[in-house]
C-alpha cells in the first residue's frame, strides 16, 4: 500500500515537473523545444548508452532541433500566460 | 463541392516543426498538388497541448486565442491536440484537422487523379495498413466528420492500401505524459503493438504527429522491455499518399523515421514486380496463341 502510494506520489511529482518545464518553455520561446524537454524528462527512460544513441539517431535524422524556435512577439505570449496563476511547485 | 473554400490558415504546431518535419513537408506538398492553399499563420505560438490545459485551463484558452486572432481563415492543422485546443478556444468550425481537408470529395478526386496518373494498378502493392487514430483523433468533430467512413480509412483505400480491422486503432498513445510517467506510457504503447501483432497489417499509419513520435521513436525501448524486438513501420498518412503518387521526395521524409520503413517498401516492390512478371508469363502463352490464330486466319 505504502509502495503504491509512493509510486503515485512520484508520478504526480514527475507530472508537475513536466508541466512546469513545458510552461517555462512557452514563456521563454513561445513554442516547445522537444530536444530540451526530452533531455530533461527522459533520464529514467533508458540506460545512458541507449539514451545517447537514441539522441544521436534523432539529431542525425533531424527529428530534434539544436536550438529552440522563438515567437517574434514573445511579449504577447508572456502576457497571455501572465493571466494564469503560477504553476504548482515541484513537490520534491 | 467546388464552392467550398480551398484556402486555409495553416497552424503547423510545435511537433510538426521539430519532431515531425517530414509530416509538415508532406502536408504542404500534397496540399499544393491538390490546389489547396495553406497559408501559415505568421508568428504562431504553442497551443499549450494537454499539458497547459491540465495545469492552467485559462492559459490554454488564451494561448489558442492568440493563434486564432492571427488567422484570417479556417485554421487547419495536422495535430489533433492543437485542433482540439483551437476549437475549444472558439468554436468547432473555426479549426479542423487536415484529414478533413484531404478527405473532402473535391480534394479526394484530385488525389485520385494524381495516383491514377502514375499508371500503377496497385500503387502500394499488397500493403496492408492499420489506421491508428488514437484517443486524440477518435472524435469526428476534429475533422468535421459525421457518421460516414473514417477519413484515414478512405484515404488509405484511395492510395491502394488494404485497411485491416484491428482493436488498437483508438487506444491512447501516451502523449507528453509518457515523458513524465514512462512506465505507464510504455505499457500503453505495448498494448498498441500487441494489437498490431494480432492484426494482419504490415504497418501502422497515423494522422497525429505525437502518436507517430511515440510509436516510432520509443518502439525500441518498448520492445526491449518486452524482451521482444519490434520492427513496425509507422507512416504518416500523407507519406503513403505521396508514395502512391510516386513522389520521389517521399524517400527523404521516410529517411527521418527512427524505425525503418524501407525494408517493407523494398519487400512490397519486389513482390509486386514478381506478381507482374508472373502475370506477364501467364498472358504470354495466350498472346502467342492469339497471334497464331490470327496468322492462321490471315493465311
Amino acid at each position: 500500500m505504502a509502495a503504491k502510494r509512493k509510486r503515485r506520489g512520484d508520478a504526480d511529482a514527475a507530472t508537475a515537473r513536466l508541466r512546469k518545464r513545458f510552461i517555462d518553455q512557452i514563456r521563454a520561446h513561445g513554442r516547445v523545444h522537444h530536444r530540451s524537454l526530452l533531455g530533461a524528462m527522459r533520464r529514467h527512460l533508458e540506460t545512458p548508452a541507449t539514451e545517447t544513441a537514441q539522441d544521436l539517431a534523432m539529431l542525425m535524422r533531424r527529428k530534434l532541433r539544436l536550438l529552440p524556435q522563438r515567437v517574434k512577439d514573445i511579449a504577447s505570449v508572456r502576457k497571455a500566460l501572465k493571466a494564469a496563476p503560477d504553476p504548482p511547485e515541484d513537490p520534491r | 463541392m467546388s464552392d467550398e473554400s480551398a484556402v486555409f490558415s495553416y497552424y503547423p504546431g510545435c511537433m510538426a516543426t521539430e519532431t515531425a518535419r517530414e509530416y509538415d513537408a508532406s502536408i504542404r506538398t500534397l496540399a499544393g498538388l491538390c490546389d489547396v492553399i495553406l497559408d501559415e499563420i505568421d508568428d504562431w505560438n504553442c497551443c499549450g497541448a494537454d499539458v497547459v490545459k491540465e495545469a492552467h485551463p485559462e492559459a490554454a484558452v488564451v494561448l489558442a486565442q492568440r493563434n486564432l486572432e492571427l488567422a484570417a481563415q479556417v485554421v487547419v492543422s495536422g495535430c489533433p491536440v492543437c485542433v482540439r485546443r483551437l476549437q475549444e478556444a472558439s468554436r468547432a468550425e473555426r479549426a479542423m484537422h487536415v484529414l478533413g481537408v484531404f478527405a473532402r470529395a473535391d480534394v479526394r478526386e484530385k488525389l485520385r487523379a494524381k495516383i491514377e496518373a502514375t499508371g500503377e494498378e496497385r500503387p502500394l502493392g499488397s500493403m496492408k495498413v492499420a489506421c491508428f487514430y488514437g484517443r486524440a483523433l477518435s472524435d469526428a468533430v476534429l475533422w468535421g466528420g459525421g457518421d460516414g467512413p473514417w477519413p484515414m480509412d478512405v484515404l488509405m483505400g484511395l492510395a491502394g492500401a488494404t485497411v485491416v480491422k484491428w482493436s488498437g486503432g483508438r487506444r491512447p498513445s501516451g502523449g507528453y505524459a509518457l515523458l513524465a510517467t514512462p512506465e505507464e506510457g510504455f505499457e500503453t504503447l505495448a498494448k498498441v503493438f500487441r494489437d498490431f501483432e494480432k492484426s494482419d497489417a504490415d504497418a501502422i499509419v497515423t494522422a497525429d504527429p505525437h502518436a507517430h513520435f511515440n510509436l516510432d521513436s520509443f518502439q525500441y525501448t518498448v520492445g526491449r522491455r518486452r524482451r521482444r524486438a519490434l520492427d513496425v513501420p509507422v507512416f504518416h498518412f500523407t507519406e503513403l499518399l505521396a508514395l502512391a503518387m510516386g513522389l520521389e521526395r517521399a524517400d527523404k521524409w521516410l529517411s527521418r523515421h527512427i524505425t525503418g520503413t524501407f525494408t517493407l517498401i523494398d519487400r512490397l516492390v519486389a513482390e509486386e514486380d514478381e506478381r507482374k512478371r508472373a502475370e506477364g508469363r501467364r498472358h504470354k502463352p495466350e498472346a502467342r496463341s492469339t497471334k497464331h490464330e490470327t496468322s492462321t486466319k490471315f493465311k
